[in-house]
């Protein structure tokens, strides 16, 4: 079967041409010797991502927002550890740099799971697939592919009573499964996708939803912990030497006042943002429904009295569990494997067909 | 003529894939259709098709099952800050690791000798699965070796 078409520059595969000077394969590397490095999936990824390690970590391609939010959060939590809690736990209790401690830990490492891990983007259809779909969709339609863009192709689906359309994506070439959708930043599909986040550099889908969750709950707590306690420093040395001194207190450090002034000022207006949206993704998992689902209002008794969430499973503790506790789907896209020529189709050795396993490399586009 | 696995790829040439669509009827979970293509009429007697494709939906099943362990393993997962990840295996994992042996014992046992390949769906993004129908190159078309001793595992979950 010939790839199909609008996919990519790949020409058919010739058997005979085993030739590395191939102008019009988009994975042509500099190297002279092509058998030599069998290039990993990731390389020829077809969204907007950036990978680093070695394709162990995979984000969005703008990251400058993240590196914002990692600045922020060190350089309060910095901070308060530097000079705050030496003054506190001497004078309240150790346990509160230690709690401190644990917080900030688990914020770094819910961030990074979020940032760094595949939101469940879905990978390309194979070009088989694609013609198979398209075959089908022009036996439903009952004509023939014209030089215009036929309508929007949808299929409807009944889910739990209530009938849900699945969009075809043009991009993909498939249908988007339900509660997925094509995020036109990464140009990826993701499954249940939530939404983009420039904050943490990633799509919020279905992998990281629980990750994402738990980093905004726990930075909650940790902004309005640090708040509290800069709070209570400061009270606590006015009532030694009174307010105003308090606010100019220690020269010999670093100024005392432009610090807990302005740490307090960033703290504030983080914990009124963070913990409102906080509570409103606590909404939205209680009730089993994504932030794309919740802006659009799919599920809202507006559009009408028989509409309701088929995915809802009834119960806000159940719906809780299933969002956090429920399994961890794993990665569809293989971002490290190889990629193998298509052993089926291709008769003769594999040698130097690497670059040229048209169907199987495409397959993972 | 009957083949083996391996044989099959240096004597046969690709005919034609068959598509199993996703069944979406139950929700988001992964289900596969258990309608049986026209393409395989020929090939294969559908028992052994549908049992297939109900086992494998059987494991799909198994592996998103929300209840008891999931949760521990949710909650275990969370009090460590996720990191227990980078050295466990999770449920999911382990069960798509039975999934792909199976497959691969289905082929070698029902499906390669009448000229068939199942692709793990992992592979094609959990979509679809996609069954490679083979023609023989020496001869037109396999003959149906009716061998019933079909020795696939029963219904899991």
């Amino acid at each position: 079967m010939t790839p199909g078409g609008g996919s990519g520059p790949m020409k058919d595969c010739e058997y005979s041409q085993i030739s590395t000077h191939s102008s019009s394969s988009p994975m042509e590397s500099p190297h002279k010797k092509k058998k030599s490095v069998p290039k990993r999936k990731w390389e020829v990824f077809p969204g907007r991502n950036k990978f680093f390690c070695n394709g162990r970590i995979m984000m969005a391609r703008q990251t400058g927002v993240f590196y914002l939010t990692l600045v922020l959060i060190l350089v309060t939590s910095g901070l308060f550890f530097a000079f705050d809690c030496p003054y506190l736990s001497e004078k309240i209790t150790p346990a509160i740099p230690a709690i401190g401690g644990i917080l900030f830990f688990f914020v770094m490492g819910t961030l990074l799971r979020t940032s760094f891990s595949d939101p469940g983007v879905l990978p390309r259809a194979t070009p088989d697939e694609a013609a198979d779909l398209e075959r089908q969709i022009d036996i439903a339609n009952g004509s023939s592919s014209g030089g215009y863009r036929p309508p929007p192709r949808t299929k409807e689906v009944i889910i739990n009573g209530q009938t849900v359309k699945l969009k075809y994506c043009f991009t993909c070439k498939i249908f988007r499964p339900p509660r997925a959708s094509h995020c036109s930043l990464c140009d990826n599909c993701v499954e249940r996708f939530d939404h983009h986040c420039p904050w943490v550099g990633n799509c919020v889908g279905k992998r990281n939803y629980r990750f994402f969750y738990m980093f905004i709950l726990s930075l909650s707590f940790l902004t309005v912990f640090i708040f509290a306690f800069v709070i209570t420093h400061v009270i606590l040395r006015s009532q030694q030497t009174g307010f105003l001194n308090a606010l100019k207190d220690s020269p010999a450090r670093y100024p005392f006042t432009e610090t807990n002034c302005r740490f307090s000022v960033v703290c504030f207006f983080s914990v009124w943002s963070i913990v409102g949206l906080s509570g409103f993704h606590t909404y939205l998992i209680s009730s089993n429904q994504t932030t794309n689902e919740d802006i659009k209002g799919s599920w809202s008794n507006k559009r009408g009295k028989e509409n309701y969430n088929p995915y809802s499973y009834g119960n806000i503790f159940t719906n809780c569990c299933a969002a956090l506790c429920g399994p961890l789907s794993p990665s569809l896209i293989d971002r490290r494997g190889f990629i193998q020529p298509d052993t089926p189709q291709l008769a003769g050795p594999s040698n130097g067909i690497t670059m040229y396993g048209a169907t199987q490399s495409q397959s993972n586009m | 003529q009957v083949h083996s696995l391996q044989e099959l790829r240096r004597s046969a040439s690709l005919a034609t894939k068959v598509f199993v669509q996703r069944d979406y009827s139950d929700g988001t979970t992964c289900q596969f259709q258990t309608k049986f293509p026209p393409e395989l009429e020929s090939r294969i007697e559908r028992q052994l098709f549908e049992e297939t494709v109900k086992t494998l939906n059987g494991f799909y099943a198994e592996a998103e099952k929300i209840g008891g362990s999931s949760y521990l393993e949710g909650c275990l997962a969370c009090a460590t800050a996720y990191f227990i990840f980078l050295c466990m295996e999770t449920h999911y994992e382990k069960v798509l690791k039975k999934i792909s042996k199976y497959i691969q014992d289905q082929n070698e046992k029902i499906y390669a000798p009448r000229g068939l390949l199942l692709t793990d769906p992992l592979e094609r993004g959990m979509r679809v699965i996609e069954i490679s129908i083979y023609e023989d190159r020496c001869s037109s078309g396999s003959s149906s070796s009716g061998s019933s001793s079909s020795s696939s595992g029963g219904g899991g979950g």
